[in-house]
Protein backbone atom coordinates (compact mmCIF):
# COMPACT_ATOMS: atom_id res chain seq x y z
CA UNK A 1 0.00 0.00 0.00
CA UNK A 2 2.87 2.33 0.76
CA UNK A 3 4.11 2.07 -2.80
CA UNK A 4 0.71 3.03 -4.12
CA UNK A 5 0.61 6.07 -1.89
CA UNK A 6 4.12 6.91 -3.04
CA UNK A 7 2.92 6.50 -6.63
CA UNK A 8 0.20 9.09 -6.07
CA UNK A 9 2.62 11.45 -4.39
CA UNK A 10 5.14 11.04 -7.20
CA UNK A 11 2.49 11.75 -9.83
CA UNK A 12 1.49 14.86 -7.93
CA UNK A 13 5.05 16.08 -7.56
CA UNK A 14 5.93 15.37 -11.17
CA UNK A 15 2.85 17.29 -12.25
CA UNK A 16 3.69 20.24 -10.05
CA UNK A 17 7.30 20.16 -11.25
CA UNK A 18 6.17 20.06 -14.86
CA UNK A 19 3.91 23.03 -14.34
CA UNK A 20 6.57 24.93 -12.43
CA UNK A 21 9.12 24.44 -15.16
CA UNK A 22 6.86 25.48 -17.99
CA UNK A 23 8.16 28.49 -19.84
CA UNK A 24 5.81 31.37 -20.43
CA UNK A 25 6.78 32.04 -24.02
CA UNK A 26 4.37 34.93 -24.49
CA UNK A 27 5.46 36.70 -21.33
CA UNK A 28 9.09 36.27 -22.28
CA UNK A 29 8.40 37.74 -25.66
CA UNK A 30 6.56 40.66 -24.10
CA UNK A 31 9.35 41.36 -21.64
CA UNK A 32 11.93 41.29 -24.37
CA UNK A 33 9.80 43.55 -26.52
CA UNK A 34 9.15 46.29 -23.96
CA UNK A 35 11.94 48.85 -23.64
CA UNK A 36 13.18 50.55 -20.47
CA UNK A 37 10.57 53.29 -20.81
CA UNK A 38 7.78 50.77 -20.88
CA UNK A 39 6.95 51.40 -24.50
CA UNK A 40 6.18 48.54 -26.78
CA UNK A 41 8.79 49.62 -29.27
CA UNK A 42 10.77 46.44 -29.07
CA UNK A 43 14.31 45.67 -28.18
CA UNK A 44 16.59 48.73 -28.28
CA UNK A 45 19.67 46.59 -28.78
CA UNK A 46 21.88 48.68 -31.09
CA UNK A 47 22.99 45.53 -32.85
CA UNK A 48 19.44 44.68 -33.87
CA UNK A 49 19.07 44.14 -37.60
CA UNK A 50 15.29 44.58 -37.50
CA UNK A 51 13.61 47.47 -39.25
CA UNK A 52 9.97 46.93 -38.29
CA UNK A 53 8.09 49.24 -40.65
CA UNK A 54 4.44 48.46 -40.04
CA UNK A 55 1.75 46.08 -38.88
CA UNK A 56 -1.39 46.69 -40.91
CA UNK A 57 -4.80 45.02 -40.93
CA UNK A 58 -6.83 45.20 -44.13
CA UNK A 59 -9.94 45.75 -41.98
CA UNK A 60 -9.89 47.18 -38.46
CA UNK A 61 -13.62 46.69 -37.97
CA UNK A 62 -14.77 43.16 -38.51
CA UNK A 63 -18.22 41.54 -38.41
CA UNK A 64 -18.27 38.27 -36.45
CA UNK A 65 -17.37 35.34 -38.63
CA UNK A 66 -15.52 37.45 -41.18
CA UNK A 67 -11.77 37.45 -41.59
CA UNK A 68 -9.09 39.96 -42.42
CA UNK A 69 -5.48 39.81 -43.50
CA UNK A 70 -2.83 41.30 -41.23
CA UNK A 71 0.59 42.00 -42.66
CA UNK A 72 3.86 42.69 -40.88
CA UNK A 73 6.41 44.60 -42.94
CA UNK A 74 9.99 44.40 -41.75
CA UNK A 75 13.54 43.87 -42.92
CA UNK A 76 16.41 42.22 -41.12
CA UNK A 77 18.47 39.08 -40.91
CA UNK A 78 16.87 35.73 -40.20
CA UNK A 79 13.53 37.18 -39.16
CA UNK A 80 10.97 35.06 -37.32
CA UNK A 81 7.39 36.21 -36.83
CA UNK A 82 5.52 35.41 -33.58
CA UNK A 83 1.77 36.04 -33.62
CA UNK A 84 -0.80 36.08 -30.86
CA UNK A 85 -4.31 37.47 -30.31
CA UNK A 86 -6.08 38.46 -27.11
CA UNK A 87 -9.26 36.79 -28.42
CA UNK A 88 -10.05 35.28 -31.78
CA UNK A 89 -8.16 32.95 -34.08
CA UNK A 90 -5.05 33.37 -36.17
CA UNK A 91 -4.69 31.18 -39.23
CA UNK A 92 -1.46 31.01 -41.17
CA UNK A 93 2.07 32.08 -40.26
CA UNK A 94 4.98 34.21 -41.37
CA UNK A 95 4.69 37.82 -42.51
CA UNK A 96 0.98 37.64 -43.21
CA UNK A 97 -1.80 35.88 -41.33
CA UNK A 98 -5.57 35.72 -41.41
CA UNK A 99 -7.46 36.86 -38.32
CA UNK A 100 -11.02 35.76 -37.65
CA UNK A 101 -13.38 35.85 -34.70
CA UNK A 102 -16.73 34.34 -33.78
CA UNK A 103 -19.38 35.67 -31.39
CA UNK A 104 -17.33 34.72 -28.34
CA UNK A 105 -14.78 37.34 -29.25
CA UNK A 106 -16.88 40.47 -29.80
CA UNK A 107 -15.17 43.65 -28.72
CA UNK A 108 -11.76 45.19 -29.08
CA UNK A 109 -9.12 42.56 -29.74
CA UNK A 110 -5.40 43.06 -29.90
CA UNK A 111 -3.28 41.14 -32.36
CA UNK A 112 0.43 41.22 -31.70
CA UNK A 113 3.28 40.37 -34.00
CA UNK A 114 6.74 40.14 -32.45
CA UNK A 115 9.73 39.76 -34.71
CA UNK A 116 13.04 38.19 -33.74
CA UNK A 117 16.24 38.32 -35.76
CA UNK A 118 19.21 35.99 -35.80
CA UNK A 119 20.88 38.04 -33.02
CA UNK A 120 17.91 37.24 -30.77
CA UNK A 121 16.76 40.86 -30.64
CA UNK A 122 13.07 41.70 -30.77
CA UNK A 123 10.70 44.27 -32.24
CA UNK A 124 7.07 44.32 -31.40
CA UNK A 125 3.87 45.86 -32.79
CA UNK A 126 0.17 45.47 -32.16
CA UNK A 127 -2.98 46.27 -34.07
CA UNK A 128 -6.49 46.53 -32.64
CA UNK A 129 -9.50 45.09 -34.40
CA UNK A 130 -13.09 45.77 -33.38
CA UNK A 131 -15.20 42.66 -33.74
CA UNK A 132 -18.91 43.31 -33.70
CA UNK A 133 -22.17 41.62 -34.64
CA UNK B 1 -24.61 -6.80 -1.59
CA UNK B 2 -21.84 -4.39 -0.72
CA UNK B 3 -19.63 -6.07 -3.26
CA UNK B 4 -22.37 -5.84 -5.86
CA UNK B 5 -22.76 -2.14 -5.24
CA UNK B 6 -19.04 -1.57 -5.67
CA UNK B 7 -19.02 -3.44 -8.97
CA UNK B 8 -22.05 -1.68 -10.38
CA UNK B 9 -20.93 1.76 -9.35
CA UNK B 10 -17.60 1.26 -10.99
CA UNK B 11 -19.32 0.95 -14.32
CA UNK B 12 -20.92 4.38 -14.33
CA UNK B 13 -19.23 7.04 -16.38
CA UNK B 14 -19.92 10.63 -17.22
CA UNK B 15 -18.44 11.63 -20.51
CA UNK B 16 -17.73 15.32 -20.10
CA UNK B 17 -17.18 16.04 -23.69
CA UNK B 18 -18.66 19.49 -23.97
CA UNK B 19 -17.14 22.49 -22.32
CA UNK B 20 -18.14 26.09 -22.08
CA UNK B 21 -16.36 27.13 -25.20
CA UNK B 22 -17.58 29.04 -28.12
CA UNK B 23 -16.35 27.09 -31.02
CA UNK B 24 -15.04 23.67 -30.36
CA UNK B 25 -15.67 20.18 -29.24
CA UNK B 26 -14.35 21.30 -25.88
CA UNK B 27 -11.66 20.57 -23.37
CA UNK B 28 -12.74 17.89 -20.95
CA UNK B 29 -11.97 18.88 -17.38
CA UNK B 30 -11.52 15.21 -16.96
CA UNK B 31 -12.29 13.13 -20.00
CA UNK B 32 -14.57 11.07 -17.85
CA UNK B 33 -15.61 10.56 -14.30
CA UNK B 34 -15.24 7.21 -12.68
CA UNK B 35 -17.87 7.43 -10.02
CA UNK B 36 -17.54 4.71 -7.45
CA UNK B 37 -15.43 4.21 -4.39
CA UNK B 38 -13.30 1.12 -3.92
CA UNK B 39 -12.99 -1.28 -1.04
CA UNK B 40 -9.85 -1.02 1.05
CA UNK B 41 -6.70 -2.20 -0.74
CA UNK B 42 -8.46 -2.41 -4.08
CA UNK B 43 -6.77 -0.82 -7.05
CA UNK B 44 -8.51 0.08 -10.27
CA UNK B 45 -7.00 0.91 -13.62
CA UNK B 46 -9.25 2.55 -16.20
CA UNK B 47 -8.24 3.43 -19.69
CA UNK B 48 -10.53 5.00 -22.22
CA UNK B 49 -10.82 6.51 -25.65
CA UNK B 50 -13.21 9.35 -26.48
CA UNK B 51 -14.25 10.86 -29.75
CA UNK B 52 -16.33 14.01 -30.01
CA UNK B 53 -17.52 16.04 -32.94
CA UNK B 54 -19.15 19.45 -33.28
CA UNK B 55 -20.70 20.99 -36.37
CA UNK B 56 -23.29 23.65 -37.02
CA UNK B 57 -23.95 26.79 -34.99
CA UNK B 58 -26.77 27.38 -32.56
CA UNK B 59 -28.31 30.60 -31.24
CA UNK B 60 -30.10 29.86 -28.01
CA UNK B 61 -31.97 26.63 -28.79
CA UNK B 62 -32.31 27.32 -32.52
CA UNK B 63 -30.01 26.41 -35.35
CA UNK B 64 -28.10 29.33 -36.76
CA UNK B 65 -26.99 30.06 -40.31
CA UNK B 66 -23.74 31.47 -38.99
CA UNK B 67 -20.74 29.65 -40.31
CA UNK B 68 -17.10 29.96 -39.40
CA UNK B 69 -15.84 26.62 -38.17
CA UNK B 70 -17.25 23.90 -40.36
CA UNK B 71 -16.32 21.03 -38.07
CA UNK B 72 -14.42 20.53 -34.82
CA UNK B 73 -13.43 17.21 -33.32
CA UNK B 74 -11.08 15.52 -30.91
CA UNK B 75 -9.73 12.08 -30.14
CA UNK B 76 -8.67 11.63 -26.55
CA UNK B 77 -7.13 8.81 -24.54
CA UNK B 78 -7.23 8.93 -20.76
CA UNK B 79 -6.16 6.93 -17.75
CA UNK B 80 -7.67 6.83 -14.27
CA UNK B 81 -5.86 5.25 -11.33
CA UNK B 82 -7.93 4.63 -8.20
CA UNK B 83 -7.00 3.14 -4.87
CA UNK B 84 -9.18 2.25 -1.87
CA UNK B 85 -7.19 3.71 0.96
CA UNK B 86 -9.89 2.70 3.42
CA UNK B 87 -13.32 1.17 2.91
CA UNK B 88 -14.82 4.64 2.98
CA UNK B 89 -12.05 6.57 1.26
CA UNK B 90 -10.78 6.24 -2.29
CA UNK B 91 -8.03 8.37 -3.82
CA UNK B 92 -7.86 8.86 -7.55
CA UNK B 93 -5.76 10.50 -10.22
CA UNK B 94 -6.54 11.07 -13.87
CA UNK B 95 -4.62 12.30 -16.86
CA UNK B 96 -5.01 12.13 -20.61
CA UNK B 97 -3.65 12.99 -24.01
CA UNK B 98 -5.28 14.41 -27.13
CA UNK B 99 -4.31 12.33 -30.12
CA UNK B 100 -5.91 14.96 -32.27
CA UNK B 101 -7.81 18.17 -31.65
CA UNK B 102 -8.76 20.07 -34.72
CA UNK B 103 -11.16 22.46 -36.33
CA UNK B 104 -11.79 23.14 -39.97
CA UNK B 105 -12.58 26.72 -40.99
CA UNK B 106 -15.06 27.31 -43.74
CA UNK B 107 -12.99 29.84 -45.64
CA UNK B 108 -12.85 29.99 -49.42
CA UNK B 109 -10.83 26.82 -49.16
CA UNK B 110 -11.02 24.69 -46.02
CA UNK B 111 -8.28 25.41 -43.49
CA UNK B 112 -7.57 22.79 -40.88
CA UNK B 113 -6.03 23.82 -37.56
CA UNK B 114 -4.72 20.88 -35.58
CA UNK B 115 -3.07 20.21 -32.27
CA UNK B 116 -2.18 17.32 -30.03
CA UNK B 117 -0.81 17.04 -26.52
CA UNK B 118 -1.38 16.33 -22.88
CA UNK B 119 -4.51 17.58 -21.17
CA UNK B 120 -5.15 18.45 -17.54
CA UNK B 121 -4.68 16.16 -14.57
CA UNK B 122 -7.02 15.59 -11.66
CA UNK B 123 -6.31 14.38 -8.15
CA UNK B 124 -9.35 13.66 -5.99
CA UNK B 125 -10.56 11.87 -2.90
CA UNK B 126 -13.96 10.22 -2.46
CA UNK B 127 -15.53 9.63 0.92
CA UNK B 128 -18.52 7.39 1.60
CA UNK B 129 -20.76 9.31 4.00
CA UNK B 130 -23.68 6.89 4.28
CA UNK B 131 -24.09 3.23 3.43
CA UNK B 132 -27.09 1.14 4.33
CA UNK B 133 -26.78 -2.48 3.25
CA UNK B 134 -30.18 -3.81 4.35
CA UNK B 135 -32.11 -1.13 2.53
CA UNK B 136 -29.53 -0.38 -0.15
CA UNK B 137 -28.62 3.27 -0.09
CA UNK B 138 -25.30 5.10 -0.41
CA UNK B 139 -24.11 8.66 -0.38
CA UNK B 140 -20.56 9.45 -1.41
CA UNK B 141 -18.97 12.85 -1.77
CA UNK B 142 -15.70 13.75 -3.44
CA UNK B 143 -13.53 16.74 -4.06
CA UNK B 144 -10.43 17.27 -6.09
CA UNK B 145 -8.04 19.58 -7.83
CA UNK B 146 -7.65 19.95 -11.56
CA UNK B 147 -4.20 21.04 -12.61
CA UNK B 148 -2.63 21.80 -15.98
CA UNK B 149 0.45 19.97 -17.17
CA UNK B 150 1.00 22.81 -19.64
CA UNK B 151 0.69 26.50 -18.77
CA UNK B 152 1.77 28.02 -22.04
CA UNK B 153 -0.49 28.17 -25.07
CA UNK B 154 0.47 25.78 -27.83
CA UNK B 155 1.95 27.31 -30.98
CA UNK B 156 2.52 26.16 -34.49
CA UNK B 157 5.04 27.94 -36.67
CA UNK B 158 5.33 30.60 -33.90
CA UNK B 159 1.62 31.34 -34.04
CA UNK B 160 -0.52 30.82 -30.97
CA UNK B 161 -3.11 28.22 -31.87
CA UNK B 162 -6.81 29.03 -31.37
CA UNK B 163 -8.04 28.53 -27.82
CA UNK B 164 -10.42 25.86 -29.01
CA UNK B 165 -7.68 23.53 -30.18
CA UNK B 166 -5.53 24.02 -27.08
CA UNK B 167 -5.24 20.75 -25.19
CA UNK B 168 -4.91 22.31 -21.73
CA UNK B 169 -7.05 24.78 -19.82
CA UNK B 170 -3.76 26.33 -18.59
CA UNK B 171 -5.28 26.97 -15.17
CA UNK B 172 -6.12 25.33 -11.88
CA UNK B 173 -9.63 24.27 -10.99
CA UNK B 174 -11.52 22.59 -8.20
CA UNK B 175 -14.12 19.88 -8.44
CA UNK B 176 -16.83 18.77 -6.00
CA UNK B 177 -19.17 15.87 -6.46
CA UNK B 178 -22.07 14.14 -4.72
CA UNK B 179 -23.17 10.62 -5.51
CA UNK B 180 -26.47 9.07 -4.37
CA UNK B 181 -27.41 5.44 -4.86
CA UNK B 182 -30.68 3.67 -4.19
CA UNK B 183 -31.12 -0.01 -4.99
CA UNK B 184 -34.15 -2.23 -5.28
CA UNK B 185 -32.65 -5.73 -5.11
CA UNK B 186 -35.98 -7.54 -5.42
CA UNK B 187 -36.54 -6.34 -8.98
CA UNK B 188 -32.90 -5.71 -9.85
CA UNK B 189 -33.20 -1.96 -10.35
CA UNK B 190 -30.54 0.57 -9.33
CA UNK B 191 -30.93 4.33 -9.41
CA UNK B 192 -28.05 6.79 -9.23
CA UNK B 193 -27.93 10.55 -9.00
CA UNK B 194 -24.67 12.38 -9.50
CA UNK B 195 -24.15 16.10 -9.07
CA UNK B 196 -20.83 17.60 -10.02
CA UNK B 197 -19.51 21.12 -9.75
CA UNK B 198 -16.43 22.56 -11.40
CA UNK B 199 -14.86 25.92 -10.76
CA UNK B 200 -12.01 27.17 -12.89
CA UNK B 201 -9.45 29.84 -12.19
CA UNK B 202 -7.79 32.31 -14.54
CA UNK B 203 -4.89 31.33 -16.71
CA UNK B 204 -1.89 33.63 -17.14
CA UNK B 205 -3.57 35.38 -20.07
CA UNK B 206 -6.47 36.32 -17.80
CA UNK B 207 -8.85 33.90 -19.47
CA UNK B 208 -11.17 31.95 -17.24
CA UNK B 209 -13.46 29.10 -18.23
CA UNK B 210 -16.94 29.37 -16.74
CA UNK B 211 -18.13 27.21 -13.86
CA UNK B 212 -20.05 24.03 -14.57
CA UNK B 213 -22.82 22.21 -12.76
CA UNK B 214 -23.60 18.74 -14.03
CA UNK B 215 -26.45 16.50 -12.87
CA UNK B 216 -26.76 12.96 -14.15
CA UNK B 217 -29.45 10.41 -13.38
CA UNK B 218 -28.74 6.75 -14.11
CA UNK B 219 -31.17 3.88 -14.37
CA UNK B 220 -29.59 0.45 -14.36
CA UNK B 221 -31.22 -2.92 -14.78
CA UNK B 222 -29.34 -6.17 -14.25
CA UNK B 223 -30.03 -8.99 -16.62
CA UNK B 224 -29.90 -12.22 -14.66
CA UNK B 225 -27.21 -14.72 -15.64
CA UNK B 226 -25.68 -12.31 -18.10
CA UNK B 227 -22.40 -10.43 -18.21
CA UNK B 228 -24.12 -7.51 -19.89
CA UNK B 229 -25.63 -4.52 -18.11
CA UNK B 230 -27.66 -1.79 -19.74
CA UNK B 231 -27.58 1.69 -18.24
CA UNK B 232 -29.59 4.69 -19.32
CA UNK B 233 -28.26 8.08 -18.34
CA UNK B 234 -29.89 11.47 -18.70
CA UNK B 235 -27.61 14.38 -17.96
CA UNK B 236 -28.02 18.11 -17.64
CA UNK B 237 -24.98 20.34 -17.98
CA UNK B 238 -25.04 23.98 -17.06
CA UNK B 239 -21.97 25.95 -17.98
CA UNK B 240 -21.46 29.52 -16.97
CA UNK B 241 -19.91 32.15 -19.17
CA UNK B 242 -16.19 32.33 -19.71
CA UNK B 243 -14.45 35.57 -18.78
CA UNK B 244 -11.54 37.46 -20.26
CA UNK B 245 -9.89 40.19 -18.22
CA UNK B 246 -12.83 39.93 -15.78
CA UNK B 247 -15.37 40.62 -18.54
CA UNK B 248 -17.84 37.84 -19.21
CA UNK B 249 -18.01 36.64 -22.79
CA UNK B 250 -21.64 36.58 -23.89
CA UNK B 251 -21.36 33.78 -26.41
CA UNK B 252 -20.09 31.13 -24.03
CA UNK B 253 -21.82 28.65 -21.75
CA UNK B 254 -25.39 27.44 -21.74
CA UNK B 255 -27.58 24.44 -20.94
CA UNK B 256 -27.28 21.02 -22.50
CA UNK B 257 -29.23 17.83 -21.92
CA UNK B 258 -27.85 14.51 -23.10
CA UNK B 259 -29.28 11.05 -23.32
CA UNK B 260 -26.46 8.57 -22.88
CA UNK B 261 -27.09 4.88 -23.35
CA UNK B 262 -24.31 2.72 -21.98
CA UNK B 263 -23.61 -0.96 -22.45
CA UNK B 264 -21.28 -2.81 -20.10
CA UNK B 265 -19.69 -6.20 -20.37
CA UNK B 266 -17.99 -7.65 -17.29
CA UNK B 267 -15.86 -10.72 -16.87
CA UNK B 268 -13.20 -11.71 -14.34
CA UNK B 269 -12.78 -8.18 -12.98
CA UNK B 270 -12.45 -6.79 -16.49
CA UNK B 271 -15.12 -4.31 -17.48
CA UNK B 272 -15.76 -2.96 -20.95
CA UNK B 273 -18.13 -0.04 -21.46
CA UNK B 274 -19.38 1.75 -24.51
CA UNK B 275 -21.05 5.09 -23.93
CA UNK B 276 -22.68 7.37 -26.48
CA UNK B 277 -23.81 10.94 -25.85
CA UNK B 278 -26.81 12.16 -27.81
CA UNK B 279 -27.78 15.80 -27.28
CA UNK B 280 -31.55 16.06 -26.80
CA UNK B 281 -31.82 19.68 -25.69
CA UNK B 282 -29.49 22.64 -25.89
CA UNK B 283 -29.56 26.28 -25.11
CA UNK B 284 -26.40 28.18 -25.96
CA UNK B 285 -25.73 31.71 -24.80
CA UNK B 286 -25.30 33.82 -27.92
CA UNK B 287 -24.22 31.85 -30.99
CA UNK B 288 -21.92 28.88 -30.57
CA UNK B 289 -20.77 25.79 -32.36
CA UNK B 290 -22.89 22.84 -31.22
CA UNK B 291 -21.79 19.38 -30.22
CA UNK B 292 -23.30 16.69 -32.43
CA UNK B 293 -21.95 13.40 -31.17
CA UNK B 294 -19.63 11.92 -28.57
CA UNK B 295 -18.69 8.34 -27.85
CA UNK B 296 -16.32 6.70 -25.41
CA UNK B 297 -15.00 3.23 -24.86
CA UNK B 298 -13.72 2.27 -21.41
CA UNK B 299 -11.68 -0.67 -20.19
CA UNK B 300 -11.52 -1.16 -16.44
CA UNK B 301 -9.57 -3.70 -14.46
CA UNK B 302 -9.90 -4.14 -10.71
CA UNK B 303 -7.14 -5.59 -8.55
CA UNK B 304 -7.97 -6.88 -5.10
CA UNK B 305 -4.60 -6.42 -3.49
CA UNK B 306 -5.72 -7.93 -0.20
CA UNK B 307 -6.80 -11.26 -1.64
CA UNK B 308 -4.83 -11.63 -4.85
CA UNK B 309 -1.36 -10.22 -4.56
CA UNK B 310 -0.14 -11.99 -7.67
CA UNK B 311 -2.03 -9.58 -9.90
CA UNK B 312 0.32 -6.70 -9.21
CA UNK B 313 3.69 -8.27 -8.47
CA UNK B 314 5.42 -4.96 -7.85
CA UNK B 315 3.06 -4.34 -4.92
CA UNK B 316 3.51 -7.67 -3.20
CA UNK B 317 5.91 -6.46 -0.56
CA UNK B 318 3.66 -3.60 0.44
CA UNK B 319 0.40 -5.42 0.63
CA UNK B 320 2.00 -8.21 2.57
CA UNK B 321 3.09 -5.75 5.22
CA UNK B 322 -0.39 -4.29 5.45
Amino acid sequence: MKKLIILFVVITLVSAFTVGCTIYDDEQIQEQAIDENGNDNGDDNPNSTIEYTSLIADETTLPTGESTLITATATGEGLEYYWSASLGDIVGSGEQITYTAAFCCEGSNTITCSIRDNLNTWKHKSVTIEVSF
Amino acid sequence: MKKLIFILISLLFINQSVNAQCCSAGIPVGGSTNIGILEKNNFRFTSYFSYSESAGYWSGSDKSKFNLVKRASYQYVGTILSYGLFNKLTVETEFGYYLDKSQIYDFQSDVNTKNQGISNGIISAKYNVLANLTNPFEWTVSSGVKFPFILDYARENNVVLPRDVQTSSHALGIIGQSFLYKGYPINGIQLFLINRMEINFKDYKDYKFGPALISAFFFSYNLEQSNYTGIAQIRHEFRGKDAFEDTKLDATGGHLVFLSPQLNYSTNKWNFSLLVDIPVYRYYNGTQLGNTFSASFYVTKDFDLASNKAELPFLNNNTAKN
